[in-house]
């Protein structure tokens, strides 16, 4: 069940008040309240998904057990990884490297197919399998103990403000949570029904409504002008910000309000002033995840210039497949694993020579980092045309009409005074974080009614221009 | 907890007067309204009184031109249609309407895929022109069928003007002429030849929209309404076989069918179009004089 769904708005205040009704000190009922509404929430996806969730739960629960006992625990680990992931690569990846592995071959002259899989994926597979994994490998590094409480364990996997999109957990930050005692902080609660309220904006207000505009200009692009695909894919990059980092701030938000604090998602991603710099901002769980597990374990910089960019393109690689099975999400993995080379070659990298601009001159300074910021902003939206393609051929064929300028029709854009205040808020919130200290952050201003107000005027703008048919967040499918 | 609980209800009391402040605020827009959207669906549903109605999808308004229709044929018409609709949002107008008279005839464009075809699962985009009058008796039934929540968020007056605030507010500063007794013309012309293959193909029929359908034969017949199917020129289509169930339901219901869907006298000029699917004003003068006679010989 996704949180901008009615039907969640109906329930969330009834889990809300029988959770915090049960007595801090019952911490274990509390704990198995949570886990009962996660798999139900889970369940209603689709009750089979819910085997896949417990299978791997179990799976690596006593995997992590043997891991610590075992005597040779990195094949161990191995196996327990290995087979954590069977589901993962089947339900997702089977078909893809099927029909690749089938081209491949006819492109040999030769024939051989197995037949397709015609399944629905499990919702989140890819954010649930990541976090056991990770646990395991944290089990593996002894960076964590082996978990012995298997409920707790099970609420780790499956807690289901993050079950179905993240933010991707780490054993040592929730578990310890799930044991502690949790009781009604006024103060972290209110903070979560902010970041809840700011996230529902997010997602279905801004990132819905240009869902709009972009969905008809990219399922139709052959008969749009280079000008309106450049808007539509400028529309995208804003939309899918709003649309991930809305849904993560209300699994936060939501957390919040049942004791818990989950990490950050998302630093102001397009404010970053190189792609490498974007990487520590955009989905940070996922970044973490892969450079904890992936980079590092493939020697990282730790090694020769030309070993560390080939460990940079494997990690990105993985990220774009992470995202989907499609050779769009590959490209579009492997462009920001070549865009952060080049960076670390020129030295443009955060940590490289011309990283910071060392002058003086403050105008000069600020002119080269809004410059730097724009150079990203582009970078990263011509990216994203290959995330948000279904083939590698209308990907470059949406590019070339953009380059070539191209004619055809123009879409205008529908309700644009209320579009405009919509970024005039995200804009503002974003560069008040970055730059300002925060602010203008009108949900913490020291006066209630402005407090208030904004509270009432983000509420109105949901409800008044919110798309709110519950359409799907745009990460729920990886 | 106290304080959390007495700052939540304080919230809910406030958000709750804004609310009904937005009632009484839409409510003035909407009878006010000069001219648009907003104003063509109130007139539809409490002012009609023409003799003709056109109802249907974006074909329907795009390329039915009211006024033709009425110089030639000596009846006053209007075009009910609506972009991005079809049966469900049809049926919802019907009933809404026909509480206060009945039309003599209704000239319905069939779109299959908004008529009878299982295309998507969530119906609630046809709800969108129904929306201000969700509480009209018939109307309502749509609603609750559709989705059973539907009728408690109707309770809220922000979200029954969802999307259409701004609409409303222009609608009552301005008087958009470009809707012309409901028939909205595109004057744009087809830049790029398309695919050919234009339109995706559906095979089965959704249950609901063909109850809907149905009910629009059967408010029909009650109401004494003559009722005629037609279908207008896709660009560079050939036959299909997606018109079969209509057809079906024509020849048992004694319905006239007029299909022009594969007509090559005007789906071969790419001039009348704008899009595959569309004709500008161009096409939709030629088209509309060129159906003048059937229309006749139908009515008569």
């Amino acid at each position: 069940m996704v949180f901008n769904s009615f039907n969640f708005w109906l329930i969330y205040p009834i889990l809300f008040i029988i959770y915090w009704v049960i007595p801090a000190k019952l911490k274990n009922v509390g704990n198995c309240y949570l886990l009962i509404i996660s798999y139900l929430l889970y369940m209603n996806w689709k009750p089979t998904f819910a085997i896949v969730l417990l299978s791997i739960s179990l799976l690596t629960f006593l995997g992590g057990k043997f891991i610590e006992k075992s005597s040779v625990p990195k094949w161990t680990c191995f196996l327990v990884v290995g087979i954590a992931l069977l589901p993962l690569l089947c339900f997702k990846y089977y078909n893809f490297l099927n029909s690749s592995f089938s081209d491949l071959l006819t492109m040999l002259n030769l024939k051989f197919n197995l037949p397709g899989l015609n399944y629905a994926i499990p919702v989140g597979i890819s954010f649930f399998t990541f976090q056991a994994v990770g646990y395991v490998f944290d089990v593996y590094h002894k960076r964590v103990a082996a978990e012995k409480n298997f409920l707790d364990y099970l609420l780790f996997i499956s807690f289901f403000p993050q079950v179905t999109s993240g933010p991707i957990s780490k054993a040592s930050e929730l578990l310890p949570q799930i044991k502690g005692t949790r009781s009604f902080d006024y103060n972290q609660i209110k903070e979560g029904l902010q970041l809840l309220l700011w996230g529902m904006f997010l997602k279905v207000a801004v990132a819905d409504r240009l869902g709009i505009y972009v969905d008809t200009v990219y399922s139709n692009y052959i008969y749009y002008s280079g000008s309106t695909c450049f808007t539509a894919s400028v529309f995208y990059t804003i939309q899918i910000y709003c649309d991930f980092s809305g849904y993560s701030l209300m699994a936060i938000g939501i957390s919040k309000t049942l004791g818990f604090n989950l990490v950050d998602n998302f630093r102001r991603p397009y404010l970053a002033t190189s792609i490498t710099d974007f990487w520590k901002r955009w989905h940070i769980s996922l970044t973490r995840w892969l450079t904890t597990h992936v980079y590092i374990n493939l020697g990282g910089n730790r090694c020769s210039k030309v070993r560390q960019y080939l460990n940079i393109m494997i990690t990105f690689l993985i990220s774009g497949l992470w995202h989907g099975a499609n050779w769009t999400f590959v490209i579009w993995g492997g462009i920001h694993g070549l865009f952060q080379i080049i960076e670390k070659i020129l030295g443009l990298d955060p940590k490289g020579k011309y990283g910071v601009c060392t002058t003086s001159n403050r105008f000069l300074s600020a002119f080269v980092v809004v410059m730097r910021i724009m150079v990203t902003f582009t970078l990263v939206s011509f990216a994203w045309i290959f995330f948000r393609m279904d083939s590698v051929h209308n990907a470059m064929d949406y590019i070339y009409k953009i380059i070539s300028c191209s004619d055809g029709q123009s879409q205008g854009i529908r309700f644009l005074p209320i579009m405009m205040t919509m970024f005039v808020m995200l804009i503002g919130s974003d560069l008040s974080a970055e730059f300002l200290n925060g602010r203008f952050n009108f949900f913490n201003n020291k006066y209630k009614i402005v407090r208030w107000g904004a509270y009432i005027f983000t509420f109105m703008l949901i409800i008044l221009y919110g798309v709110l048919d519950a359409s799907q967040f745009i990460y729920v499918s990886f | 907890m106290k304080k959390f609980i007495i700052n939540l209800s304080i919230f809910f009391v406030v958000l709750i007067a804004v609310d009904v402040c937005f009632g009484f605020i839409s409510n003035y827009l909407i009878k006010h309204a000069a001219g648009g959207e907003i104003q063509k669906t109130e007139y539809i549903c409490n002012g009609t009184s023409e003799d003709l109605l056109i109802m249907g999808s974006s074909r329907a308004v795009r390329h039915y031109d009211p006024k033709i229709i009425s110089d030639s044929l000596g009846v006053s018409c209007y075009n009910c249609a609506y972009i991005g609709c079809g049966c469900i949002t049809a049926y919802g107008l019907l009933q809404a309407l026909t509480s206060h008279y009945s039309p003599k005839y209704i000239l319905y464009e069939v779109t299959p895929e908004f008529d009878y075809l299982k295309v998507e699962e969530d119906y609630s985009k046809y709800l969108g022109p129904l929306k201000l009058y969700s509480s009209v008796r018939g109307v309502d039934s749509i609603f609750s069928s559709i989705d059973p929540m539907e009728k408690y968020k109707m309770n809220s007056n922000m979200y029954r003007i969802n999307s259409k605030l701004l609409q409303l507010v222009a609608e009552n500063i301005t008087k958009q002429n470009f809707i012309s007794n409901g028939y909205l013309p595109e004057c744009r012309l087809m830049a790029t030849e398309p695919d050919d293959e234009v339109t995706k193909r559906y095979n089965c029929n959704d249950d609901y929209k063909v109850k809907c359908f149905n009910n629009i034969i059967q408010l029909c017949k009650r109401d004494k309404i003559k009722l005629v199917f037609i279908v207008s020129p896709l660009y560079n289509a050939e036959k299909s076989s997606e018109f079969d169930y209509c057809k079906e339901l024509a020849h048992k219901y004694n319905i006239p069918f007029i299909n022009h869907f594969n007509d090559s006298t005007i789906n071969r000029n790419k001039d009348y179009f704008y899009d595959p699917v569309h004709m500008n004003v161009i096409g939709a003068n030629a088209y509309t004089k060129n159906i003048i006679p059937e229309l006749r010989a139908v009515f008569n």
